[in-house]
């Protein structure tokens, strides 16, 4: 019987119903209440249905119930993002943590409260720790906190609605006016497929409530995680975090810009690092190649430049098959850079499977293009 | 991850602008580096240096190659290393030409950055199908506009973006 409870969790957790997900899980804890990964799944479910400090709470019953260093992360983590942190500051003292990691949380906490010298200097301290994970973590927050300590001119707005990307390998392409402008804000809308132990880490720095987790591909959700934003954007200021480029291909964070122009909420657009820019970046342009790039949507009529580079999206595996062969031979020149983003595990395969054609066609080429083969989770 | 970077030469973009566009990566790249070269306006280079530490100006590809042949260097240049910097290329194909290893940091280019200030500052609709071109300055076709452009000078460091008439809010 706790099977069948735990695995409908974890179907529900994987399509996004989080507060379905949620009730199943808590269905299968009446009968395994000693079971701590039940209690941390219960967490993850809280936290995305938008509920933290039931998140913490549940988080922290794993803890109690397992212990070990993940679980008193995650506990950390769910504590700092609830807003918990006399909580936090208890557990970290009272625990004995290795001392880097210990350092790398005292980081966080002297960053919440705007100490940023004291935060640079805790995050360097962990800079050399293990895991690795952590060490790469540290030195990012530790340039936010120099960056900080170093003094930021603009005062923030009082009220609006923030939209930032953390780029498209986040958090380390994340940039310093994104985290500026989220430390803030007093509310965040995190738009995500899932909120991963990247994204909890950098969600502990800032002082803001989490007040929803947005499941991409799901409308009805999306909408009414919108007005909660613009809601909160006409009370205070509010924040919404992505992946990449908010509005390179995003649809959700176009819909807030429209939305939030009509009624009058000033908006705020922070640009992360977007795919095109991360696949540039991987290319060594041939002597000569002329500077700039041309960016082109999935149905927009191919007029580009042919000795310039280009950048091309394609949101389905039809449309990306149909402009990949027509694209071939600038690939082969080395100035396109490509990217499919497929509507579902079904659809992706075709596209990951003429991505491996013609990236093993490339291979042979003096200076390929760049292909990339992205699969996205199917609307509900 | 920046730890397992195996380059001697870190060629980082700094975005267009770049103290809101500077990445948390490029940050502590720079300051892990042994020396800083940096090809910026001036302006933002005393920015930067007031985030990083000191940084020389880098005049001559051949002189931030030579000094990566022993040492970690790191080189800042404005907007995107391989978009918007011909300085970034000869450096990058001087270094492939002498055998030193290198890793390019991605960045906020002149179209990422016009995609957030358009919507920002002049209303621009998104829509996903426009597409959005960035260009330097001089090489940018009369007529009339189909698409939003992000007209660039690297040299200056400025970006000036050009909407088309039927694309605003």
């Amino acid at each position: 019987m706790r099977d069948i409870w735990s695995a409908r969790g974890e179907r529900l957790l994987a399509a996004g119903r989080f507060a379905a997900a949620g009730a199943a899980f808590a269905q299968a804890l009446k009968r395994s209440p000693g079971n701590a990964s039940l209690w941390l799944r219960a967490a993850d479910c809280a936290f995305l249905s938008g509920k933290p400090r039931a998140a913490a709470q549940a988080a922290a019953k794993a803890r109690a119930l397992a212990g070990g260093p993940d679980l008193l992360r995650r506990e950390l983590q769910a504590r700092l993002i609830a807003g918990d942190d006399t909580g936090a500051g208890k557990v970290l003292a009272s625990r004995d943590l290795p001392a880097g990691e210990a350092a790398f949380w005292r980081g966080v906490l002297a960053c919440r409260a705007a100490r940023w010298v004291e935060a640079r200097r805790c995050f360097l301290a962990a800079v050399s720790s293990d895991p690795e994970r952590l060490a790469v973590r540290a030195g990012l927050f530790a340039a936010w906190a120099g960056h900080r300590a170093a003094g930021v001119k603009a005062a923030p707005k009082a009220r609006g609605l923030v939209i930032a990307g953390l780029g498209w390998k986040r958090p380390r392409q994340a940039t310093v006016g994104a985290f500026d402008a989220l430390f803030s804000c007093r509310s965040l809308f995190v738009v995500a497929n899932t909120v991963d132990d990247d994204m909890r880490d950098v969600l502990s720095l800032f002082r803001a409530t989490v007040a929803a987790v947005v499941f991409r591909g799901t409308e009805a959700e999306a909408d009414r995680a919108a007005k909660s934003a613009l809601a909160a954007a006409a009370r205070g200021r509010a924040g919404t975090v992505t992946r990449g480029n908010p509005l390179a291909y995003g649809r959700f964070a176009a819909r807030l810009v429209a939305a939030a122009w009509a009624k009058g909420i000033p908006v705020e657009v922070l640009p992360g690092v977007s795919a095109f820019e991360g696949l540039a970046a991987q290319v060594r342009p041939a002597p000569g190649e002329p500077l700039g790039l041309q960016l082109r949507g999935a149905f927009t009529a191919d007029d580009s430049d042919p000795a310039r580079a280009l950048s091309a999206f394609t949101p389905t595996a039809a449309a990306g098959r149909l402009r990949l062969a027509k694209a071939l031979p600038r690939l082969a020149a080395g100035r396109t850079l490509w990217w499919l983003a497929s509507e579902g595990p079904a659809a992706a395969e075709p596209a990951r499977i003429a991505a491996a054609r013609l990236a093993a066609d490339l291979r042979a080429g003096p200076a390929p293009g760049i292909l990339h083969a992205t699969p996205r989770r199917r609307a509900r | 991850m920046i730890n397992e970077m195996a380059g001697l030469l870190v060629v980082c973009g700094i975005g267009c602008d770049p103290e809101r566009e500077v990445t948390l990566e490029v940050l502590a790249a720079l300051a892990s580096c042994g020396i800083r070269f940096a090809h910026l306006p001036a302006r933002h280079r005393s920015w930067l240096a007031s985030r990083v530490g000191n940084l020389k100006a880098a005049k001559d590809a051949a002189a931030v190659v030579h000094a990566a042949k022993s040492r970690r260097v790191g080189l800042a240049v404005w907007g995107h290393a391989t978009i918007t910097s011909e300085f970034a290329r000869e450096v990058l194909n001087a270094a492939s030409d002498a055998g030193v290893e290198t890793a390019v940091l991605a960045s906020i280019s002149p179209a990422g950055h016009g995609i957030g200030a358009a919507a920002r500052a002049l209303g621009w609709r998104p829509d996903e199908d426009d597409g959005w071109d960035a260009l330097p300055a001089g090489e940018v076709p009369e007529g009339k506009r189909k698409r939003p452009l992000a007209v660039f000078d690297a040299e200056a460091g400025v970006v000036r973006l050009e909407l088309p008439e039927n694309n605003r809010a």
